[in-house]
């Protein structure tokens, strides 16, 4: 069997809970042969595998949001649209109700220029009578352009080269999810999508904060995330949560329940049953931060509030323990905030001596609803306190429900089920090889730092 | 003409009838300016050295070298002088003054290269074929290559601003041109024909060189080694092939004319035909105001309608930007007519002139050649107002258009038209105007209702690419 599985902006360049859970699932299944269509900002930047490629994985291809106009002279001048094909456009960019059918197809059939069908007549015509219908008090070519750049990656992606696979996999919704509803629609094979976290919220979030965007915009990208999202659970065969509460965002999100289940992630506590523990007699409070350095943990506020905290305590020390490597600018700003004289804690690379296994707590900069996996690293081999950031307002399983194996075993069986044309039972309940682990949620909420 | 614009809107800042005079005044200095002074010196020295007493043969050799120069010095530099004026346009909307000077040498370069290849061969068949002695092969040489790179170099003088220099610089040059024929004539140093030719290369050498020392040192401390204008110039080069086509337009009926059993030949090289040339030329000089006008209006209000329209697609609503369109259109039309209106009032008062006392000093053939001419520039210089519009509206497909078709069909009506009566020799001129402007009539109309769209979807929104596949195959297992 063929899967394909379609990953953004994790797999296999960047280490963290995504990626792993990746490469995890390929190792798990050497009978069932991958291709991974991981999808990156923009072509041409160098870019080192973070991962031994497993030997089922039999291709990756990079498939860009930001690409460069892959078309003859000719084609590019003119674009040709039916009534069917303008009618599909016209609503996907400022409809309801989108034709996700004819606007898939209509990438499919032609060799679409982006330059013809961004800087065409048609697009200008829609814009105009959208424009003019809600917008007329906004500058017009501001207007026009924000279009234009809001839809660029969407057809980047919509107009990149299908991959014939027996089953698509998702590792989230966004433009992984819509790739996998394309090629759903165009091959009719069954497509899975595993949210690791809520896509269309977060970027909700993010476009709320955003300095970049301002105005009427910020509604038009929400929408425009919000139509995405629609059309990945419409497309989607089955779509999984890592815990009951995502689930049921995804049901209020326009899931249908049928289609939703929760597969936790989880790790198997016996490969650290022999880790070292911390000296009897080392006197220090140690601190553990399981994270990516990078700007979107906001590890440079940590730093600072572990200064303040160590005004208070002396003994404490912070040990900062993740890759320093996506973002090396960050990580250098972290290392010099972090420096001898300053916050005077340390940063280490994964594996680095003075590991996880010897601090007396952790701190997982990791929004609860994503599943806080580092989190349940510290606590399921050490019995140590755990403060995981609550970054959004949803209740998640920061206070327990860490499964065993449970996302590699379930998806294999899941790949089994929906390629037989097999309908799963569990369907929008727990799933039987995930099971809750009620006394591991009772522990995890004990000792808070 | 970068910079002219701005100063007429300096003069017609203030309202009132002396102000429109200077505005008018101004723009013909700038415009026709030139070309009058070296008229006029050329006449004085033609009437004041007694040229009616040289043999015909001399005589018509000197008018054919003149003749031959101008016309060729205009033909080879007119389009160049479109290009770099549009870059140099860019370059000082844009700040970017370090690549001027580079293109100044680049441009000087083209043309001096190309007025060698020209020459040769034409100085080779009169030497040889005609048997003119060398100085004047010489004295003619050293004119036609002053005339080139002083047409050519106008552009970057316009640029500065500096009008009165550039008055100063010529007014000189003829000077000199006109004192020096008189004292080599005068002392019999030679003969008339000679004195002519070698005092106005002379005099056009002056001005050569001191509007180049001045372009020289009023760019200097501005020049970069960038040599940017080289893809500026592939990027439009629409706007050479265009100004080019229509400068072969203005001429290209006389061209024919040159090929007809009525031609005459001088020194087994040079050819013309003298009542149709001197009919070509009393037509353009009657039709010359249009240009004048022309500018005058064009760099004034429709500059301004033009400039509020584009403010308003850069940062207004789409109401605005409809209104301003408007106004800008009702502007150009407006123009069209008010312009056509004047200079056919213009073109009445000279016509009349031309056929009343015509008669005392042109043959009987030019002045039946004349009326359908007459009209004929009348419409050509219409329609490169036209075309300059559409450069406006960055059309430069459009311009081009209009003048392939203004060319071609100059041409092949003017074939069409030798075979005819004398009086309808000028039909071949005046259907390639009708052709022309009727085409960039409607080119402007076309323009007019699909401006967003030429607006809005000439950009590109992403680069292009012609070799690659979609996506990237980064790992595949063997």
């Amino acid at each position: 069997m063929r899967v394909c599985l379609i990953i953004e902006g994790a797999y296999p360049y960047v280490q963290g809970g995504m990626s792993n859970w990746v490469q995890q699932l390929m190792l798990s299944m050497p009978d069932v042969d991958f291709v991974v269509q991981t999808i990156a900002a923009r072509r041409g930047e160098h870019r080192d595998l973070k991962y031994p490629i497993p030997p089922n994985c039999r291709e990756i291809e990079e498939i860009y949001l930001q690409d460069d106009d892959y078309v003859g002279r000719r084609t590019q001048r003119r674009l040709r649209m039916t009534g069917r094909d303008y009618l599909a456009l016209e609503g996907l960019v400022f409809g309801a109700q989108v034709d996700w059918d004819g606007v898939f197809r209509f990438f499919d059939r032609r060799n679409v220029s982006l330059n013809a069908l961004l800087a065409g007549e048609d697009f200008l015509n829609m814009t105009l009578a959208y424009y003019e219908k809600n917008y007329v008090r906004v500058p017009f070519t501001d207007f026009l352009w924000s279009m234009r750049s809001m839809y660029l990656p969407l057809f980047s992606i919509l107009k990149s080269r299908p991959m014939r696979a027996d089953f698509y996999h998702s590792a989230s919704g966004g433009y992984a999810g819509v790739l996998g509803s394309m090629q759903r629609s165009l091959y009719q094979k069954p497509f899975l999508m595993s949210e690791h976290g809520f896509y269309t919220r977060e970027r909700e979030e993010e476009i709320i904060k955003a300095d970049w965007v301002q105005g009427v915009y910020k509604d038009l990208w929400i929408a425009q995330f919000r139509k995405i999202g629609a059309c990945c659970y419409r497309y989607a065969s089955r779509v999984t949560a890592l815990y009951e509460g995502g689930r049921q965002i995804q049901i209020e999100s326009g899931c249908p329940a049928e289609k939703t289940l929760v597969i936790p992630n989880g790790i198997n506590p016996a490969r650290f049953q022999s880790a070292p523990q911390k000296a009897p007699d080392d006197p220090f409070i140690h601190v553990g931060a399981l994270l990516r350095v990078t700007p979107i943990k906001d590890v440079k506020t940590m730093i600072r509030a572990y200064a303040l905290a160590k005004e208070r305590c002396p003994r404490l020390k912070l040990w900062i323990m993740g890759p320093l490597d996506e973002t090396p600018d960050y990580a250098a700003e972290c290392m010099e905030l972090a420096g001898p004289g300053r916050a005077g804690c340390g940063l280490y690379r994964p594996r680095a001596p003075g590991g996880p296994h010897r601090q007396d707590g952790y701190t997982a900069a990791q929004q609860p609803e994503r599943g806080a996996a580092p989190g349940y690293f510290g606590r399921v081999f050490g019995q140590k306190a755990l403060y995981c950031h609550r970054c959004g307002q949803l209740p998640g399983p920061a206070g327990g429900r860490a499964g065993r194996l449970g996302s590699r075993g379930h998806c294999g069986a899941h790949y089994g089920r929906s390629t037989n044309g097999g309908r799963d039972g569990q369907a929008g309940r727990r799933s039987r090889a995930a099971p809750a682990h009620g006394r591991d949620r009772e522990q995890a909420r004990a000792p808070v730092l | 003409m970068a910079g002219i614009g701005f100063e007429l809107k300096k003069i017609y800042r203030k309202e009132g009838i002396s102000r429109a005079l200077m505005g008018a005044g101004y723009s013909s200095l700038v415009t026709i300016g030139p070309t009058l002074v070296i008229t006029g010196v050329m006449s004085a020295l033609y009437l004041g050295l007694d040229i009616s007493r040289v043999s015909y043969g001399e005589r018509e050799l000197l008018s054919a070298t003149l003749l031959w120069v101008f016309l060729f010095s205009i033909l080879v530099t007119a389009p160049f002088n479109a290009l770099f004026s549009r870059y140099l346009a860019d370059a000082f909307y844009q700040k970017d003054y370090g690549g001027i000077l580079p293109s100044f040498y680049t441009g000087l370069t083209l043309v001096g290269a190309l007025s060698l290849l020209l020459a040769a061969p034409v100085l080779w068949s009169l030497h040889t074929r005609g048997g003119v002695d060398p100085l004047f092969l010489a004295a003619a040489y050293v004119l036609w290559v002053s005339a080139v790179l002083i047409f050519f170099t106008v552009t970057y003088l316009h640029a500065t601003k500096d009008y009165r220099s550039i008055a100063l610089f010529f007014l000189a040059g003829m000077a000199v041109a006109g004192g020096l024929a008189w004292a080599l004539w005068a002392f019999g140093l030679c003969g008339t024909v000679h004195a002519i030719l070698c005092g106005l290369a002379a005099g056009f050498f002056l001005i050569a060189f001191t509007q180049f020392a001045y372009v020289q040192r009023y760019f200097r401390g501005m020049e970069g080694r960038s040599f940017k204008c080289r893809l500026h110039f592939v990027r439009h080069f629409p706007i050479f092939a265009a100004n080019l086509l229509y400068t072969l337009g203005l001429y290209i009926h006389n061209f024919v004319f040159w090929n007809t059993p009525m031609r005459l030949e001088v020194a087994a090289t040079f050819v013309c035909h003298q009542s149709y040339d001197m009919a070509s030329c009393l037509a353009m000089f009657t039709n010359i105001s249009t240009m004048v006008l022309f500018t005058v209006i064009a760099e004034t209000r429709f500059h301004d309608a033009y400039q509020n329209y584009m403010q308003a697609v850069i940062g207004a609503t789409y109401g605005r930007i409809r209104m301003y369109k408007q106004i800008l259109f009702r502007t150009l039309s407006g123009q069209m007519i008010h312009v056509f209106g004047i200079q056919i009032s213009i073109t009445s008062v000279l016509f009349m002139a031309v056929m009343l006392l015509g008669r005392q000093y042109f043959t009987g053939m030019t002045m039946e050649i004349y009326p359908v001419l007459a009209v004929s520039y009348l419409g050509i210089f219409m329609m490169y107002g036209n075309i300059v519009y559409l450069y406006y509206f960055e059309d430069q497909a459009g311009a081009l258009l209009t003048a392939l078709i203004y060319c071609a069909c100059t041409l092949a009506g003017s074939l069409w038209s030798s075979t005819l009566t004398v009086q309808l020799f000028g039909l071949g001129a005046f259907l390639g105007m009708l052709a022309g402007w009727t085409f960039s009539f409607f080119r402007i109309r076309y323009v007019e209702r699909n401006i967003e769209a030429l607006i809005y979807c000439r950009h590109k929104v992403v680069d292009t690419m012609y070799a690659s596949p979609k996506g990237r195959t980064v790992y595949r297992r063997a």
